[in-house]
């Protein structure tokens, strides 16, 4: 069984929203955007560990619209597909459909703050229920991300003492009563040593030789200190998790490895504790990136898909996680007008189509742009240390208005952007205005792959003739200048020529300087030469000379891409 | 009976893993071998899985479960109750929606026997006990309109349950989950509806298991045979049972009850005869004053240690009555009170609430827990309090108090005819049907009513021609009103009696239309090789 449908009206954020769920699902979303009360929205009709008392409905909980209206009524309804479970089958009766599909639904209103349950196996013929009876066999196993990890762990150490006392054998319980009586008797034998250590038994003699003087009654009466008898249980339940390494005792782990720790033992218990195959289990986890290093992010994130037998639903803020989760349905929360919606009307599938098509480019890197409000995609590492450096000298705050530079690094950008536009993440580029000679044409002909290129980005189907002269840099600009315009429109911008080109026009002197040459064409290639490396170390020299750049073309895609990433924080609709 | 250790017939049948068919004689450990049968299965369930125990009467089917309960851990996935209750609650209202949609009333159960006669005539085409699928499809629209107005008729469950175990999957997929086998008893008297759900229920992969007896067939008279429990034993993969061994009477009764069906049957050698013969001189009025004459007597000879366990056993209504009014000891006489018959929410609710006024047979719990699940808890404290009352309640105030109690439980299931019905009934009549017979109380009752029951000492009664068995005259012939039924049940009361078996006649008998006639004795007695099986009575 899995989550296959959620929506949800008038709760908390989200005042309309549809979302599909698959059977690993990422959920992504900026902070705030409502990911933990989607997830709780879920809860209220999956989690048996929310009380019938934190259903009830608080006036808070209704979602108010960008106008300040406030909704009447709550509705959540959760779909659940591919019921297999013969448990779940046995239990809910008529209530499957024949595709194995049901759905609960829960509705609260207002004005009374009152609230019902529903259930059946078409959303046009669901029964009013009393309780959620329903959840008897499905288990929905949560992790918040403000989980207190020691906590849990000290907590659930009593259920792991407890499952092993029942899984021994006849033999082990023999052994083990057994010893506990032995344990006892040793414990009472301390007892006693400690009573006769001189100290203790000596200790109140002062007090006693006063209480004589006071009183004859106190004659045969002796006040003392006593070891209070120690009791076998004691410490049993002052056991407390530990960890060795190799042969030592050391304390548990710092936050990272708790976390481990947390997940393993969350996972190992559900699996113990409901049977695989008989009984339903989702598993949903929040940020298990927490305290840990990257490639324990990345190997946790192997672990949830590979370990899990069930649906796995994790939301996270890590661009490793994201990166190595491999989901099939990616689910990215967003704002609008005051509320939050799932990118591409919450088809997780089709955000998946698009990650698929990444393959093996999916990495950290591309993987951080999904967090990002708008994306800059540059064509390799030089122009993205530009482009950083730029913001920087022009006191554009990039991470303030949470936007990535992404270098599509030889990679066609329209994988990307089909990614990017699943998910509604506002992006531009810049992409060189590079040239390819026709094969075996003569007398050479040439096309102009960069413009072409970036037209077909913009959505047009606008070509150039081939030209069979030699292609100048003023035809190049000639050419270009046309669309100069209509491509920065749709976020498209074309350089002039290419990056050492054009920063080296507009900062000659800087450019010769650097490189030791005698003129432009030298220094250009000479940067060149060692693209990044040696654009890096102009950067470091040089860097204030690019606070002159502040009106130029060159520095529009920055100045584009905080139009849009604030464009989404202000509440008008973006573009 | 309490059977400690199995005979060898009974373990083969409880040892049996697949589908079968066994025939059950009086007195063999019946319930018993069910009751092994249903704990052996559960116990290799898991706990969401369980069994369609299908029994008669409710009676009989809490028994069942009483037994199969014993010493095993959860019978919660099982169903145990009548086959309509079984279709109604498992199949059709869990299902009907999905292939007709939900109407917009809550859908209730009714009667068909309950309409108007001219509405009736609507329903001419189904024959009760015989409707077949086919049948319920050739007329399947008017269903469906009843069914969108909230109406479904109880006559016709079993077959919509097969209509629609064929037409949905997820009620297919249900069963198959939730129920490993599907038993029904009393397979002699199933319906042929009952019966087609039966081998469908096998056909989609439960194991089948059908306990009867054809001589036991008692109720012709609705359209109930024998044949299908007949027919089973041809089905492929049927493996068939006999549990033969009476347990229950003493060996002298059951030569005479197995003489008395098969004329070859070679009774034992035994000594001791406890058949016995009576004929009193004069009318009704002299037997009952004979028996009562003679109950301490037997009582201390045959060692009966509660009047209870002492069953007088009538044919017909009006013998039951009449003895009823002549009997001077303290008796109770066995009848059904209309409230037990009608099938809606309400005349159950009224049922135990009743049960738990005269006997105490109900708790309130049980009764509580018929409440419609949506009632509020504040709801349901109300109806405690009310239904605690009832108790100490003047009879006048307790019909009203009941109505109250129904209307807070089940409201919307308002049935007026039930109201009218509880509310033109005796006190007296209640207070008999439905206070439990106390032990210090003989059991008068008809042998349908016995059906399923023992007693130490049975006087069998109506025994004369005419009556047992019934003959009428038509044409200026005589023919028998059902020979083969009125066998069959002359072998039931027979076989109720363990130890001692009083054949009862008086010389006169009173005719249904007011005239004194000479009793002729019934042909039954007659027959070849009986006499010599009983004796005169001594007392």
């Amino acid at each position: 069984m899995r989550i296959s449908k959620v929506r949800i009206i008038g709760y908390r954020n989200f005042s309309s929203a549809l979302i599909n769920f698959e059977e690993k699902t990422l959920i992504l979303g900026a902070n705030d955007v409502g990911k933990t009360n989607l997830l709780r929205a879920i809860r209220l009709l999956l989690d048996n560990s929310i009380s019938d008392a934190e259903l009830e409905p608080r006036e808070s909980d209704f979602h108010i619209e960008a106008d300040g209206k406030q909704a009447d009524k709550i509705q959540i309804v959760v779909k659940l597909s591919d019921i297999k479970e013969d448990s779940v089958i046995a239990k809910l009766k008529g209530w499957i459909s024949n595709d194995g599909s049901t759905y609960v639904r829960y509705i609260a209103t207002r004005a009374d703050l009152e609230y019902t349950l529903e259930i059946g196996h078409s959303p046009k013929d669901l029964e009013q229920i009393p309780s959620r009876h329903y959840l008897r066999h499905i288990h929905f196993k949560y992790v918040e991300s403000t989980r207190k990890i020691d906590e849990y762990i000290q907590r659930e150490k009593r259920y792991l003492l407890k499952l092993a006392k029942q899984n021994r054998g006849e033999a082990e319980i023999g052994s083990d009563t057994l010893k506990e009586s032995e344990i006892q008797v040793t414990l009472n034998v301390a007892n006693k040593k400690i009573n006769e250590l001189a100290y203790v038994s000596e200790a109140a003699g002062a007090v006693n030789d006063e209480l004589k003087k006071i009183s004859h009654h106190h004659a045969g009466y002796k006040v003392g200190l006593e070891a209070q008898s120690l009791n076998f249980s004691d410490f049993v339940s002052r056991l407390r998790l530990g960890a060795k390494a190799g042969d030592r005792s050391i304390d548990l782990g710092g936050d990272g490895r708790n976390n481990q720790i947390l997940v393993g033992l969350w996972k190992a218990k559900s699996e113990i504790e409901h049977e695989v195959g008989t009984e339903a289990i989702i598993y949903c986890i929040e940020e298990p990136e927490a305290h840990l290093h990257p490639h324990q992010q990345r190997k946790l994130a192997a672990y949830l898909v590979g370990e899990l037998k069930g649906q796995v639903i994790v939301s996270t803020h890590s661009a490793h996680i994201a990166s190595k989760f491999s989901p099939d349905g990616v689910i990215r929360l967003h704002e609008r007008n005051g509320s939050s919606l799932a990118a591409s009307g919450g088809c997780a599938k089709c955000v998946d189509a698009a990650w698929n098509a990444m393959g093996y480019r999916m990495s950290v890197i591309p993987a951080e742009a999904f967090f990002a409000d708008a994306v800059l995609l540059v064509e390799g590492p030089s122009e993205v240390l530009f482009y950083r450096q730029l913001a920087e000298q022009l006191n554009l705050d990039l991470d303030y208005w949470n936007i990535s530079v992404i270098p599509v690094d030889g990679v066609d950008f329209d994988v990307f952007i089909k990614i990017l536009n699943a998910l509604e993440i506002s992006w531009v580029l810049r992409t060189d205005n590079d040239v390819a000679k026709v094969p075996w044409s003569k007398p050479a002909k040439y096309r102009f792959v960069g413009l072409h290129r970036a037209l077909a980005l913009a959505g047009s189907k606008k070509t150039y003739v081939d030209q069979d002269a030699e292609v100048s840099p003023g035809m190049l600009s000639a050419t270009r200048a046309q669309d100069e315009v209509a491509l920065a429109e749709k976020g498209v911008y074309i350089s002039k020529r290419d990056l050492e080109n054009d920063l080296g026009e507009l900062c000659s002197a800087q450019f010769i300087e650097f490189s030791g040459g005698d003129d432009l064409p030298d220094a250009i290639n000479y940067l060149q030469a060692k693209k990044a490396l040696r654009m890096g170390e102009f950067l470091g020299q040089y860097a204030s000379s690019l606070a002159s750049l502040k009106d130029d073309y060159i520095a529009r895609p920055l100045r584009h891409a905080i139009e849009l990433a604030s464009a989404r924080r202000a509440t008008a609709p973006t573009k | 009976m309490i059977v400690v250790t199995p005979t060898r017939e009974q373990q083969l049948a409880i040892d049996c893993a697949g589908s079968m068919v066994a025939i059950a004689r009086p007195g063999s450990g019946k319930t018993y071998v069910l009751s092994e049968k249903i704990k052996h299965i559960l116990d290799g369930l898991p706990h969401y899985r369980g069994v369609i125990a299908i029994s008669y009467t409710k009676k009989a089917s809490a028994e069942l479960k009483r037994r199969a309960s014993v010493g095993i851990a959860d019978v919660k996935a099982s169903f145990f109750g009548t086959i309509d209750r079984f279709a109604c609650g498992e199949i059709v209202l869990p299902f009907l929606s999905h292939i007709w949609g939900r109407p917009q009333n809550e859908v209730a159960i009714h009667l068909i026997k309950e309409l108007p006669d001219e509405e009736k005539e609507a329903w001419a085409w189904l024959k009760e006990n015989q409707l077949s699928l086919a049948d319920l499809v050739g007329h399947i629209s008017q269903v469906k309109r009843h069914y969108e107005a909230g109406v479904i008729f109880l006559e016709t469950v079993c077959a919509l349950s097969l209509y629609l175990l064929e037409q949905s999957e997820a009620c297919r997929r249900y069963i198959v989950t939730r129920y490993s086998h599907v038993i029904i008893d009393e397979y002699q008297d199933s319906g042929l509806e009952q019966h087609q759900l039966f081998l469908e229920l096998n056909e989609l992969g439960l194991i089948a298991i059908a306990v009867g007896d054809a001589d036991q067939s008692i109720f012709q008279f609705a359209d109930k045979s024998a044949i299908h429990l007949l027919s089973l034993r041809t089905v492929k993969g049927f493996n068939e049972f006999s549990i033969t061994l009476n347990h229950r009477c003493h060996a002298s009764i059951v030569d005479y009850s197995l003489k008395f069906l098969k004329d070859d049957y070679v009774p034992g050698d035994g000594s001791e005869i406890r058949v016995f013969s009576k004929k009193c001189a004069g009318g009704l009025d002299k037997l009952v004053e004979w028996i009562s004459g003679s109950i301490s007597a037997v009582r201390f000879d045959y060692d009966v240690e509660k009047l209870c366990h002492i069953g007088i056993l009538v044919k017909s209504n009006a013998t039951l009555a009449e003895v009823g009014s002549l009997l001077k000891l303290p008796h109770r006489v066995i009848y059904t009170h209309k409230l037990e018959d009608a099938q809606n929410p309400w005349a159950r609710l009224f049922c135990e609430l009743l049960s738990y006024r005269f006997s105490g047979g109900t708790t309130i719990q049980e009764i509580l827990e018929m409440a419609h699940p949506l009632v509020q808890r504040s709801q349901i404290k109300l109806a405690r309090l009310k239904i605690v009352t009832l108790r100490t309640q003047t009879d006048s105030d307790l019909f009203s108090s009941m109505e109250a109690v129904a209307e807070i439980l089940l409201p919307g299931h308002t049935n007026k005819k039930t109201v009218k019905l509880l509310e033109e009934s005796k006190m007296a009549d209640l207070e008999r049907a439905f206070s439990a017979p106390s032990d210090g109380e003989l059991q008068v009752m008809t042998i349908h009513k016995a059906k399923g029951s023992e007693f130490d000492v049975v006087f069998h009664l109506d025994l004369y021609d005419w009556v047992l068995p019934g003959k009428s005259k038509r044409g200026g012939f005589l023919h028998y009103t059902g020979l083969e039924q009125d066998t069959h049940l002359h072998y039931v009361g027979i076989t109720r009696a363990k130890k001692a078996l009083f054949l009862c006649l008086q010389e006169t008998r009173l005719t249904p239309w007011g005239s004194i006639e000479p009793a002729v004795e019934s042909e039954f007695l007659g027959k070849e090789g009986l006499p010599e099986l009983r004796v005169d009575s001594p007392y």
